[in-house]
């Protein structure tokens, strides 16, 4: 028997600023957080813009190798008002990242790209009694720290787990991506005809998880899943074979049809191949239940692409569109080439139903990730 | 909480090891670990012409695998529905310290940058055995070995994978930022339990929290 797994306190660092709340209402109000570069400026990509966290939404001097330890700290502070300050001493952290805490190799500190180096230091700071886990798995870490996570609460392992999802822009991933020829020189636009790449963002979101309904804000995570590519390791399937199949795992465990899937949060780079394959991966997944995908976003042009942190400030998007009960309209989509079945919203639409949303977010080694948010 | 053990690969500074039979030496291969272009085909006698062109962590997860023959314990059915969890302390270390070198450069070495993400190298794993389950990469530190294998129970024994490639990879070839260098990789080919298994059966938390080194069991099944 699989325990209920809610959603008890959640907090947001992104380029809107610090907090959910700046975080939604821009992505709701068609915002966008992509702004000329200024803290990463000095980096030659042939990119104008990164989502950066503002200066001024710091408290102080903070280093760009000490941002991914600023934000999650920042972050779970917003999530654990919102739970209302629970007992930390049987609570675990669940830390998902790319690359984490990189000071010792760009820098002169001490992290060396390990996750579970942060996490271990993050538990320390938050007073977390229990030991935590960490894992990578590129861009879909946020959404595969949330399984994780709700995986051990589902069965009786823990009553309580704190999930962090953090990245932050340095220069050895604006060249990484640069030097891979993915970012677009401007605004990523997500979809659209025109699209030529991705845009980079910093990012932190913390999601406590609860067995108990009465710590719930609302929201479960009813079902989670994850699958593979197993085609090519930067590249997507051109069927969209994996993330398809995640969202058909994930809608079944949940005990779902596809067709009670009120609404998509997309993974949505902004590449020519990821956005053609997720839409004929997702139109595949709801064929012979619908002509069209339930209305679907994403939030990449308005947030840049957080990498280990997307899958968990997406969720937390994903969630505030059923609790809005509406769908914002996909930022710098004018006019899609992609496979019409993936229904993209070009301006903000109410949602009739609005009990479960599914995320699914997908990364390189053909990674891919699916959960479903159930109100 | 039980799966079953169904084969396992080893793969450290002595050679690849596996339970259905594969021992080689590298001395014997006259080749350094974890292994060259030639190494697949020289041991396994199959093509793999990417190989050389992919990180250490990979090579060494490559191998294991190979050794541990998955392409013959399970199905091409059952590899739709497995998933691959690896843990690894060292992580992509050598990896990100080339790559940072290359900043300086005029070209970036962009070749290797997607090889900085651990899960890269699980997806050669998966994308060469067409493993469409769930693939996890867990960064581990020394005190907390056997996180891979907790996580691959948990999906086992909650029906969302029916078949699992758990272990552990650590692939530094020399001291590295003050990390000393290891040459480890062993993967253990889990089912859902099935007291019929002729290899073994992997318990927790029975034995998993009170061993320190929880693949050594996986390893003495290898030599």
């Amino acid at each position: 028997m699989r325990r209920p797994v809610f959603v008890a306190g959640r907090g947001a660092v992104s380029g809107f600023g610090v907090g959910v709340a700046a975080l939604v209402d821009g992505v709701f109000a068609g915002k966008t957080a992509l702004q000329p570069r200024s803290r990463t400026a000095d980096y030659e990509v042939a990119t104008s813009v990164v989502g950066e966290i503002p200066a001024a939404a710091l408290e102080g001097d903070v280093a760009e190798n000490g941002l991914p330890r600023y934000t999650a700290i920042a972050a779970t502070n917003e999530a654990l008002a919102e739970a209302n300050q629970p007992d930390r001493g049987d609570m675990g952290l669940v830390l998902a990242t790319t690359k984490a805490d990189m000071s010792g190799i760009c820098g002169d500190g001490r992290g060396l790209g390990s996750p579970m180096f942060l996490a271990q230091q993050l538990t320390h700071q938050l007073e977390l009694g229990v030991p935590p886990s960490a894992l990578s798995c590129a861009c879909a870490s946020g959404v595969i720290g949330i399984a994780a996570a709700a995986r051990r609460i589902a069965s009786g392992e823990c009553d309580r787990l704190l999930v962090i999802a953090v990245d932050a822009v340095n220069e050895f991933i604006l060249k990484g991506f640069g030097g891979m020829g993915a970012l677009d020189p401007e605004r990523c636009r997500p979809f659209d005809a025109e699209r030529r790449g991705v845009s980079l963002g910093d990012g932190a979101a913390a999601i406590i998880l609860s067995a108990h309904e009465r710590e719930s804000v609302g929201v479960r995570v009813s079902g989670y899943a994850g699958a593979n590519d197993a085609c090519h390791v930067t590249g997507p399937d051109y069927q969209g074979l994996g993330i398809g199949l995640a969202a058909k795992r994930a809608v079944h465990h949940a005990g779902l049809k596809m067709s009670d899937i009120d609404v998509v949060h997309l993974h949505a780079t902004g590449t020519r191949a990821n956005d053609k394959s997720e839409a004929i991966g997702l139109g595949n997944a709801w064929s012979g239940v619908a002509n069209k995908t339930p209305p679907a976003f994403g939030s990449k042009g308005q947030t840049g692409h957080t990498l280990g942190a997307a899958g968990g400030i997406e969720s937390l998007l994903a969630i505030a569109a059923l609790e809005r009960a509406e769908v914002p309209k996909n930022v710098g989509l004018e006019e899609s080439d992609c496979d019409p079945r993936l229904d993209l919203p070009t301006s903000p639409r109410p949602l009739s139903r609005t009990g479960h949303a599914l995320k699914v977010a997908s990364g390189f080694g053909g990674v891919q990730g699916a959960a479903v948010f159930s109100r | 909480m039980k799966a079953s053990i169904l084969a396992c690969g080893l793969v450290n500074e002595v050679g690849i090891f596996g339970t259905r039979g594969t021992h080689a030496t590298w001395e014997a291969l006259e080749m350094s670990p974890p292994g060259t272009g030639k190494t697949v085909k020289a041991l396994f006698g199959k093509a793999d012409p990417t190989f050389r062109r992919i990180d250490m962590l990979a090579r060494g997860l490559v191998l294991a695998c190979e050794a541990a023959d998955l392409e013959s314990v399970l199905t091409s059915e059952q590899r739709m529905e497995t998933c691959v969890c690896v843990e690894t302390r060292t992580g992509a270390l050598a990896t990100d310290i080339n790559f940072a070198a290359s900043l300086e450069d005029e070209c970036v070495h962009a070749g290797i940058f997607p090889y900085s993400l651990t899960s890269t190298s699980l997806g050669e794993v998966a994308l060469r055995y067409k493993l469409h389950g769930a693939t996890i990469s867990m960064s581990v530190q020394e005190d907390d070995a056997g996180e891979s294998l907790r996580e691959s129970l948990r999906m086992l024994n909650c029906g969302e994978c029916q078949y699992a490639v758990a272990g552990v990879a650590d692939t530094l070839s020399e001291p590295t930022a003050g990390e000393a260098p290891v040459m480890r990789t062993v993967v253990a080919v889990l089912s859902a339990y099935d007291p019929n298994s002729q290899l073994g059966t992997l318990t927790w938390p029975d034995r998993l929290d009170t061993e320190r080194d929880p693949f050594q069991q996986f390893a003495a099944m290898c030599s």
